[in-house]
């Protein structure tokens, strides 16, 4: 089905070729994960299926590939859209019109079908894809899962043999994500479409696949095997994998119910500590205090009802819940960009509603929902000068490196921040609102875009500044990062923060928010693979 | 998505309601016409509010449109109040040593004002409830196929900018969480420069999307003779167009070899545009129903723009009001005449209820 031969691929303006000698031989029907860490070509790879690198990129490439029997080379993408289907990563920007039916009919058009044909594979997509009732809809007005589900029904119109996605799952809750790729899974499964699709969280599909295809990173040639094969090769694994081959269980588990037949043997040899008693509060005012908070947007919609919360110094706390409960409109009311309908907002000391912002993030860190948005100087030096010179603070290059060190991107000194990686620019983001050694920090979906390493390494720093007295109060839909890290989490929905307790009774109680390992073994003492390590006897 | 008419009848009601509000000066008549488009721009609002999803063309700022209208209309009245000082009825006088508004100001001058006021305010109206009842999307399909990828790229363009608003507001937050202060212009450099990248980046996924979708269709292959063909239309056209409009504006005595030329040019250039058009396989998708309530909107428009164009043609007198003197301050009123102008409310009258 597709054939890489010897295939070579360099952008235009870089020496080094990101995809180098590349042979590959994928077959019909298979559903195939394509990973590995952020910038190691995988966004490249996908683009090579269609004709979009070199066509629309430029570039050179050389070596033979076939896609169903064409190269996509010699054919432009256009030449290319009725054998493989493309949905992007971000699918508000890719749409073309704006209402589903007329986004579905999109290509179709393009290729000139007849009226009554497009109906008729309008309807099957519709059904396919479980969105009849959304077909009048404004594409504006949906939801991030109902987004990313037209958009693969816009793919599928012109029936493709093969569907490519450029991670369909990274903003959505993990109940969506879910829908989404259940969705793709039956069209595998049923219409024999070969499908590839690129992820970072690996707990969400690697159960669903046939295939993995790994790039290792640092310009060496991918791996491409079964699943459990590969996942033996490589350090990003989700926690089941880690703890599987940690506890060398053979054969390796897929999946929750494999892995527990494991777990079942090996608990009562487990000598685990007890459960922590959560530490009493120490007297000090908290640093953040919410009191029956109540916010509505201009349009009526009601997106804080009466919150009320408390995060004290040096602790880690996760707001979570769907798309759309309210954990960004809660985290703006804590520096002042939204003030409260009702209510009060306290963020050490300060009146968060009349305070101006740019006071509060002298003390308060924020990093929003895309760290790109916060970069806007030209190099990666200067966006921590900037910072302090808009908060009046002296320059000082040396803190700024050691600071860079920490987060482990010093290296990048002299960079353009736009031409690193997301990682990158996530982390130089942090950095940018750390700079004023704030006692607060917040952070809105952190770890969009990055794999199991830096997720760890983000843990890992968030730790050692709330071991430093820091108090953090952070929106996610990782559960594995907050299983890791977090003191507290607070489940929200529909404006409400529903219950709140120790991370530790609160995913293990939840069905959608349980971390892997504490499914395995359904117990609060153990979260994360260190848990059960760390209780080996 | 055309709400209850075909959208070519949409068209023609449009058209007719422009050239009305537009030739129309007597007061009885426009406010007739204001009151039928007002029905029409009622009903559609009901409707949208009982089915929000169901317009296809996201929500409309109703109550927006209505305080624009009455602002322009306020204004107008008031501006042509205060500067035109001509009349015999003096409502009260203004200093004469203020500029421009000092003097008498009169009923005249404000009933003008007045009529002005109800052609925009009419305007505006039949405009909204155009769009709202076709949507930009349904516009732009009625484009010919020479002009289709222009109109997407509009299409693209025009919902460019409710997002680049959001991005604007999206940086200027972030830059707010930097500490950083707008107190000069210099200040808003790095505002730019990140709203110019994100809006690179959404042009590079969008163009990409596009591509990979098959946007701009296979070209049927040309032959060389077709291409000069097209080509030479086009050219020839277009300098046939230029000669004639030359012609007609320099002798005036004899219009008619400029008219011909202007004709033969604008056929031509038509010819070779439609031609370019066809050979671009492409299909569309909606269909659109004529229903026998699109014929009765369909004869109604025609009916009344062929009365509005007939009586300016051969009675400029009969829809013709001038307040100023030596004219009567008191408007003519035939009321066989006013029951043309109740004719474009036809779509209220007609329009299906909404679906469940």
């Amino acid at each position: 089905m597709i054939t890489y031969d010897h295939f070579t691929y360099r952008y235009p303006d870089t020496p080094e070729p990101v995809l180098r000698d590349l042979t590959l031989d994928i077959p019909e029907g298979a559903f195939v994960l394509v990973m590995g860490p952020s910038g190691a070509g995988k966004s490249t790879f996908l683009r090579t299926l269609n004709g979009l690198a070199p066509h629309f990129y430029g570039g050179v490439a050389g070596g033979k590939i076939l896609v169903g029997g064409r190269n996509p080379v010699e054919q432009s993408p256009r030449g290319m859209a009725d054998l493989v289907g493309m949905v992007f990563q971000d699918p508000e920007s890719s749409f073309v019109v704006d209402v589903v039916e007329d986004e579905l009919a999109f290509a179709m058009e393009n290729f000139g079908l007849p009226q009554e044909l497009m109906r008729k594979r309008v309807e099957e997509a519709l059904d396919q894809l479980k969105i009849a009732h959304l077909r009048r809809r404004p594409v504006s007005l949906l939801s991030g899962g109902e987004k990313q589900r037209v958009a693969i029904a816009a793919a599928l119109t012109l029936q493709p043999d093969i569907l490519v996605l450029d991670e369909p799952t990274s903003q959505l809750d993990p109940q969506a994500a879910e829908e989404v790729l259940l969705a793709l899974r039956q069209l595998n499964e049923d219409l024999g479409l070969t499908i590839l699709l690129s992820e970072h969280r690996l707990e969400r599909v690697v159960h669903y696949v046939d295939y993995i295809l790994c790039w290792p990173g640092g310009g060496q040639p991918p791996l491409f095997g079964e699943p459990a094969d590969i996942l033996r090769q490589t350090p990003l694994t989700p926690p089941l994998i880690a703890l599987a081959k940690a506890l060398g269980w053979e054969p390796m588990p897929l999946t929750i119910k494999q892995g527990r037949r494991f777990a079942r043997a090996l608990k009562d040899q487990l000598r685990p500590a007890p459960l922590p008693e959560p530490p009493a509060p120490n007297g000090h005012p908290p640093a953040i205090r919410i009191d029956n908070l109540w916010h509505s947007y201009p349009n009526g919609v009601e997106a804080l009802r009466g919150v009320s919360l408390a995060v004290y110094a040096g602790e880690f706390v996760a707001l979570m819940g769907r798309n759309g409960s309210g954990k960004t409109t809660l985290l703006k009311h804590l520096v002042g960009l939204l003030k409260p309908g009702r209510g009060k907002v306290q963020v050490l000391g300060m009146d968060a509603s009349r305070t101006p912002t740019e006071e509060i993030t002298r003390a308060v860190a924020y990093l929003p929902q895309h760290p790109g948005r916060l970069l806007f100087t030209e190099r990666v030096a200067d966006e921590l000068a900037f910072s302090r010179r808009a908060h009046d603070l002296p320059s000082d290059p040396e803190a700024d490196r050691a600071l860079l060190r920490r987060l482990g991107i010093a290296h990048l000194w002299d960079r353009h921040p736009h031409d690193l990686s997301v990682g990158e620019q996530q982390r130089l983001a942090l950095a940018a609102v750390l700079v004023t050694g704030p006692q607060v920090i917040l952070l809105d979906e952190p770890t969009r875009g990055l794999d199991y390493v830096q997720k760890q390494e983000l843990a890992a720093i968030l730790r050692e500044l709330r071991d430093q007295g820091k108090a953090i109060l952070m929106a996610t839909h990782d559960v594995e990062l907050a299983a890791a890290a977090t003191d507290r989490v607070a489940l929200m929905a529909e404006g409400e923060i529903v219950v709140i307790g120790p991370s530790r009774r609160i995913m293990s109680e939840s069905l959608v928010f349980a971390s892997q390992v504490n499914k395995l073994f359904r117990d609060p003492r153990y979260l994360t693979p260190e848990d059960v390590i760390r209780a080996l006897p | 998505m055309s709400i209850g008419f075909h959208p070519y009848a949409w068209t023609l009601w449009l058209a007719a309601g422009m050239t009305a509000a537009l030739l129309t000066r007597n007061p009885f008549y426009l406010i007739i016409l204001l009151l039928a488009t007002g029905f029409v721009f009622a009903a559609l609002k009901r409707r949208a509010e009982q089915d929000p999803a169901g317009s296809g063309t996201g929500p409309m700022a109703w109550d927006a449109v209505v305080r624009l209208a009455l602002f322009v209309w306020g204004f107008t009245i008031l501006f042509n109040a205060l500067t035109v000082h001509v009349g015999e009825h003096i409502l009260f006088t203004l200093p004469a040593s203020w500029p421009i508004i000092g003097g008498p100001i009169t009923l005249e001058a404000a009933i003008y004002g007045f009529i002005t006021g109800l052609n925009f305010v009419t305007l505006i109206l039949i405009f909204a409830i155009y769009g709202s009842a076709l949507g930009a999307q349904t516009i732009l399909r009625m484009i010919p196929g020479f002009a289709y990828q222009t109109g997407v790229a509009i299409s693209i363009a025009i919902s460019f900018v409710p997002q680049t608003l959001i991005a604007w507001s999206d940086i200027r937050e972030a830059q707010r969480l930097r500490g950083h202060r707008v107190k000069g212009l210099r200040d808003f450099l790095p505002l730019f420069v990140s709203l110019l990248s994100y809006g690179l980046d959404r042009a590079i996924q969008l163009a990409e999307s596009m591509d990979a979708r098959g946007f701009g269709g296979r070209p049927l292959p040309a032959t060389r003779r077709e291409t000069w063909l097209i080509r030479g239309g086009a050219i020839a056209g277009l300098f046939l167009l230029l000669i004639g409009l030359a012609a007609k504006s320099y002798y005036r005595a004899a219009s008619w070899p400029g008219l011909i030329m202007l004709a033969a040019g604008a056929a031509l250039l038509g010819f070779s545009l439609w031609h370019s058009g066809r050979r671009t396989r492409r299909s569309r998708y909606r269909r659109w129903r004529w229903r026998p309530r699109d014929t009765a909107l369909a004869a109604g428009s025609g009916l009344l723009l062929a009365a509005v164009i007939l009586l300016t043609w051969f009675m400029p007198k009969a829809l013709f009001y001038y307040p100023y003197p030596p004219y009567p301050l008191l408007p003519d009123f035939n009321p066989f005449l006013s029951l043309i102008f109740i004719l474009p409310l036809l779509p209220a009258l007609l329009l299906p209820p909404a679906a469940p």
